[in-house]
């Protein structure tokens, strides 16, 4: 969802560009005890080439599957329909040994608890290698070398003791540091990372996503960075998309979505984030309610039920998102007015 | 400082491993001398008057009180003196000497082949719970795990010697006579009480595994293109094996027992043979001596199992030396 409004393009001739990601009418429903848990429902999004996506939304919205169902790393007991375009490519149906040549040098992934996601009885220097030694070709010292590169890259101190330890010789944020270092080893193209600081501590969070940041500006990659923290996520995408209960809300530029969100939804949580310039022993504005049960979503706008704003045509919006400024779409029957005249292009809003 | 902990942990392993010791041995002086009849009776025969029997077992030392029968044999034991049979007039340790390799053979053929069996089969299973392969595999080895040894002796027998003429039906041939005869001869009574074993390391391998696949760092390893033999092999086996290597350990010690059936069925020159025809004729001292060999064995084994962590685990390591 690059650029869509044609006046937006200067040379009228020049085709729309393909985007790297093209995700449509993305399902992904997982089997539980309590029925088919509808965990993504009908979501379309793009992303550019070099292109920094955020994806926000309260914990249980469907983020983290989403992530799953891109990658096709989804659970056994699972279904995955519609469509993921990468390069052009169709990935829902590719068979496995096919996708495990696009994992790592095509799409790769940083997950939430770094302690988790290296393995423990396995020395650090070849959970980063063997990546490279099977997707690059490369030889036990060449991928030991670049290995050592990756490491200063993403800012370890004493690489070459690293590469011996195992992860539980090592902090949080070194381990973080250590899979990012692992997921950039083949060059992708794209980096999912989802909540890579949700298990960190504050101090470090800022770290971590400025390197992720950093690193997808230096080797102009694309990212999709996940989180439920919009502050942390705010000043430092393109763009973003605001997911609630399985589906999009808003989607736009960083700068859009943040300063002048038009989803009811966006809007309430932008109002319930609190900030260093809130004032003392005031109340914060919470969002009444709960997540609808993904198990039987409500028809129409899934946050109907929760929204101060909700009057009859709520019930029979369907999935698709409307535009409302160039690049900024929204999913909502009444969304909240624009204001004055805010950039539809580009910029960081400056996050806290 | 590290060096120091380690030590400190060994010298506490091995306090524990003779400590053990001294129970089971005293144990068996104890089961012994409570069970009626005597080494004497056994000598003399039916007709030996009460009379003589007494002056045996004097002259054997058995009338002695049981503490300062154990302390005199223990004295000779730490010397390395196991004593002689009053029945054969062996020597113990040559006794033991004699019979051992077949039984080591038994034992170490056993759990290669419980081992191996088990690892294809939980690979195979935990690659796809639930599905019929897993399924059927796991309810041929829940009959394994059901059928005893002296069960499936018979059973293998009738089937692998009598109809199919595979293997001899009983007998030993010494590895000197040739190693593929050799073979033949401990191939059957070995899987008869590896049967038990490989199910009880198949089920254990299979759930750790299936718990290990389903880890944050399973999916990053996926997440790097990494096969799905790579995977399970390089990333998801080490971290499973923990409670097999302990499993491996136990199974060692059941597996002494479970010779001595495969030694009877099979008429084969082992331990188990001996220890259960010296039990039945109360040869206290080749009792006596056996058991405290096996248990040294048993707790030898038990201890490179916990050695055995560590080379697993790093993370043991520490822990280990603490």
């Amino acid at each position: 969802m690059t650029e869509q409004s044609s006046s937006e393009q200067k040379d009228p001739r020049a085709v729309k560009p393909e985007p790297l990601l093209h995700v449509t009418h993305l399902r992904a429903y997982l089997s539980s005890r309590h029925g088919v848990v509808k965990a993504v429902d009908d979501v379309s999004f793009e992303v550019g080439h070099g292109e920094a996506m955020g994806l926000v939304g309260e914990s249980g919205s469907g983020k983290s599957v989403m992530s799953r169902a891109i990658m096709g790393l989804m659970p056994r007991r699972s279904d995955r329909t519609g469509s993921v375009l990468f390069k052009g490519r169709e990935l829902i149906g590719l068979p496995r040994k096919e996708m495990s040549e696009i994992w790592g040098p095509q799409i790769s992934m940083v997950f939430q608890d770094p302690g988790r996601s290296l393995n423990p009885v396995v020395p650090v220097e070849r959970q980063l290698t063997e990546g490279m030694r099977r997707h690059l070709g490369l030889g036990r010292s060449e991928a030991r070398g670049r290995a050592l590169q990756l490491l200063r890259e993403v800012g370890v101190s004493d690489p070459e003791r690293r590469l011996r330890n195992y992860p539980h010789e090592m902090s949080g944020g070194m381990c973080q540091r250590v899979m990012i270092a692992a997921a950039l080893a083949c060059e992708p193209d794209l980096l999912i990372a989802d909540e890579p600081t949700t298990a960190l501590d504050v101090t470090i969070q800022r770290q971590i996503l400025d390197l992720l940041r950093r690193v997808q500006r230096e080797r102009n990659m694309s990212m999709i960075l996940i989180s439920h923290n919009l502050p942390l996520v705010a000043g430092r995408t393109d763009r973003t998309a605001v997911m609630y209960a399985g589906r999009l809300a808003e989607t736009g530029s960083t700068r859009q979505v943040f300063e002048s969100p038009r989803h009811r939804y966006t809007a309430a949580l932008l109002a319930a984030t609190p900030t260093i310039t809130h004032e003392r022993h005031s109340p914060f504005r919470l969002i009444p309610g709960t997540l609808p049960n993904p198990v039987k979503p409500p028809a129409g706008c899934r946050f109907a039920a929760r929204c101060d704003h909700f009057h009859g045509p709520c019930h029979e919006l369907g999935p698709d998102m409307t535009p409302v400024a160039a690049g900024h779409h929204v999913a909502c029957a009444d969304p909240v007015p624009a204001p004055a005249a805010v950039g539809a292009r580009g910029g960081e809003h400056d996050g806290r | 400082m590290k060096r120091n902990r380690t030590a400190l942990a060994v010298v506490r392993k091995t306090g524990r491993g003779v400590l053990v010791m001294l129970l089971v041995t005293l144990a068996i002086v104890v089961l012994m001398a409570s069970a009626p009849g005597s080494v004497a009776e056994v000598i003399l025969g039916q007709n030996a008057t009460k009379a003589n029997v007494a002056a045996l077992n004097k002259e054997l030392g058995v009338d002695k009180p049981v503490f300062e029968q154990y302390t005199q044999w223990l004295s000779h034991a730490l010397r390395g003196d196991l004593g002689t049979s009053p029945l054969t007039h062996q020597s113990v340790t040559t006794a033991i000497a004699e019979r051992l390799p077949v039984t080591l053979e038994l034992t170490v053929l056993a759990v290669l082949m419980a081992l191996v069996l088990a690892v294809v089969f939980a690979v195979a299973c935990a690659s796809w719970p639930g599905s019929p392969l897993d399924r059927a595999l796991t309810a041929v080895s829940s009959v394994f795990l059901s059928v005893p040894a002296f069960i499936a002796g018979p059973v293998l027998i009738y089937f692998l010697s009598v109809r199919l003429g595979w293997f001899p039906v009983m007998g030993w041939t010494p590895i000197g006579a040739g190693f593929g005869e050799n073979l033949r001869a401990a191939i059957m009574p070995s899987l008869s009480i590896a049967l038990v074993e490989i199910a009880a390391f198949h089920r254990l391998l299979r759930t750790d595994l299936i718990g290990t696949l389903g880890e944050d760092f399973i999916g990053a390893a996926r997440a790097r293109g990494m096969s799905r033999a790579y995977v399970m092999f390089r990333h998801a086996f080490r971290p499973s094996s923990l409670s097999l290597v302990t499993m491996v350990g136990l199974s060692i010690g059941r597996l002494v027992g479970a010779t001595a059936v495969a030694e009877t069925l099979f008429s084969l020159p082992g331990l188990g043979q001996l220890l259960i025809t010296s039990i039945g004729s109360r040869d206290v001292v080749m009792v006596q001596g056996m058991v405290a060999f096996t248990g040294i064995v048993c707790v030898a084994v038990n201890t490179l199992a916990d050695i055995g962590y560590g080379v697993v685990d790093p993370r043991v390591r520490r822990v280990a030396a603490a």
